[in-house]
């Protein structure tokens, strides 16, 4: 790791030349981007552009090639929060929401029973996030809105300083989509969280996110919402890419050159 | 240790009032069926949630592999078939995390190669004579030795699997998000394998190998159509494997049939009315 990185004290993460290749192909090229503390960036990109890898690598679960500095005294990785794109399970498992945040807050099995202050804990953290009373549900039978409100009480389980939501808003209806945004921005402003979303949808971009990075297996482009004009779009999602040099978006990267 | 036995079983019998009791052999039987009927429902639990059933299926059929070399090479079999059997298992692991095929071709290819192993050898050396033993199972037959050995590996494998249950479940509802929160995902998916070929290869000798699955999914599955949350889902699935398991015994014993199939016939029946529950009584 190069740990004479340059950066400001409002960014978060700086990424230098991250490359990534899974099973001898190459994922992630070149990326290099910086993510500011305290607001939330949205990656964009086409199905397999590398946005999910690009998370993995974040979290540290996924070798990787080039540098991911955290701004924080120590350098190191600092807890990070992660609300996946979905649970693999049937819907007749018995699991209830109670069940699923206490995996999360203790180690001890849950056939030998859960404690009273466990039990408190998880009310406590589903209130945060508006879903006091589905403790008792199976996860199984909650809507799309209410299981990722649950996911993103887990992810707040150890008070992260960083959020990671993987098409946190996939799968939900727009009233339920609005409620979980905003639900989001509360709890990013009373807690000062850095917040990563992966998004197809650029209306939820448009409307919560103030930072945009492009991505299609390196990025394409990134900055402020004025990034997103239609001909970094077409670049990032368009079927013939070509390289030429632009003067769009306020912070343009170096990976912008696609093959 | 071994010589505790007989005491016990001449306590047990003057205490309850039927035919069986007078025979040491069903006390043996009825020991081995409650230690191994847990033990089998709680990693049925996992099975199940992990899409293990075919997974352990192989383990089970490959240790016929491990009976023909165990006959070929002069070794007591039960040896080389808990050896064989964590093989197995071990194998689909390494090469399912290490290639692009899915993990039923991986598993298909590893119990086909297994098996036909398996028959090739016995039948090149004329030895197909107590197949029995192994494919059906015979739990009535269960020496005190092997009780001793079911019980140190009982409680073993149920320690490890109290401080893996939080864990696993997790795994398996997203191994990214497990290993998000400092879960090595890694070593308990091998550390899992390796139990569950070790439970399922020790179970064969009561249950057989062609039934010890469902001596794991079974239970597991009843309880899923019974249960209100994680905790009940285990216990059911404990109450679901001792209740077929006891009763096959006995039943196996006054009608004469084999106890393993009888035991999962039971198991079966339990399923059925527990989804038979489900269906009409929501």
């Amino acid at each position: 790791m190069n740990e004479s990185l340059n950066t400001s004290p409002e960014t978060a993460i700086e990424i230098k030349n991250l490359g990534v290749y899974l099973r001898k192909v190459e994922i992630l090229k070149d990326v290099s981007c910086s993510i500011p503390a305290g607001r939330t960036t949205a990656v964009i990109g086409p199905n397999g552009a590398g946005k999910t890898t690009l998370l993995l690598a974040l979290l540290g679960l996924i070798p990787y090639t080039g540098t991911i500095q955290f701004n924080n005294a120590r350098r190191e990785r600092p807890s990070i929060g992660y609300v996946p794109q979905r649970l693999e399970f049937d819907r007749g498992l018995p699991c209830t929401v109670e069940d699923l945040i206490t995996i999360s807050i203790s180690q001890k099995a849950l056939w030998l029973g859960k404690r009273k202050k466990v039990k408190d804990r998880v009310r406590a953290s589903l209130r945060r996030v508006g879903a006091f009373g589905l403790e008792n549900r199976f996860i199984g039978r909650l809507s799309g809105g209410e299981l990722q409100r649950v996911l993103l009480a887990m992810a707040l389980e150890g008070n992260p300083s960083i959020l990671l939501l993987d098409e946190p808003t996939a799968g939900i209806d727009a009233p339920g989509e609005q409620f979980f945004c905003d639900l989001l921005s509360n709890i990013q402003e009373q807690a000062n969280l850095t917040v990563i979303l992966i998004s197809h949808d650029l209306s939820v971009v448009s409307n919560h996110a103030q930072q945009v990075i492009c991505l299609n297996k390196t990025v394409c482009c990134s900055g402020g919402l004025s990034t997103l004009t239609e001909e970094n779009l077409l670049k990032t999602f368009g079927l013939h890419i070509q390289i030429y040099p632009h003067s769009h978006g306020p912070h343009q990267s170096q990976g912008e050159h696609k093959p | 240790m071994e010589a505790l036995y007989p005491n016990l079983y001449s306590l047990l019998q003057t205490w309850v009032p039927f035919e069986w009791v007078q025979f040491a052999f069903v006390w043996r039987a009825i020991g081995a069926m409650l230690i191994i009927a847990p033990l089998c429902a709680v990693l049925g639990v996992h099975v199940v949630n992990f899409r293990m059933a075919f997974f352990s299926d192989a383990i089970s059929h490959s240790t016929f592999a491990g009976v023909a070399l165990g006959v070929l090479w002069g070794v007591d079999p039960l040896i080389t078939l808990i050896g064989f059997g964590i093989l197995a298992g071990l194998s689909i692991t390494v090469i399912k995390d290490r290639s692009d095929l899915s993990t039923d071709t991986v598993i298909s290819v590893i119990l086909s190669a297994t098996v036909a192993l398996g028959i090739t050898v016995l039948y090149a050396q004329n030895e197909t004579r107590n197949l029995e033993v192994y494919l059906y199972g015979t739990v009535l037959a269960i020496s005190d030795g092997e009780l001793f050995l079911l019980l140190v590996m009982g409680t073993f494998v149920f320690i490890i699997m109290g401080f893996l249950f939080n864990r696993l479940f997790l795994i398996s509802l997203n191994h990214h998000l497990a290993a998000s929160r400092g879960i090595s995902v890694g070593v308990i998916e091998y550390t899992f394998s390796i139990i569950l070929a070790l439970v399922v290869t020790f179970s064969i000798r009561a249950i057989g190998l062609f039934l010890v699955t469902a001596m794991l999914v079974v239970p597991a599955a009843t309880a899923r159509n019974l249960a209100k949350e994680m905790s009940s889902l285990f216990w059911t699935a404990i109450i679901c494997g001792l209740a077929a398991g006891l009763a096959g015994i006995l039943i196996s014993f006054y009608l004469d049939t084999p106890a393993g199939a009888t035991t999962i016939l039971i198991g079966c029946i339990l399923f059925l009315v527990s989804w038979l529950k489900v269906r009409w009584l929501p």
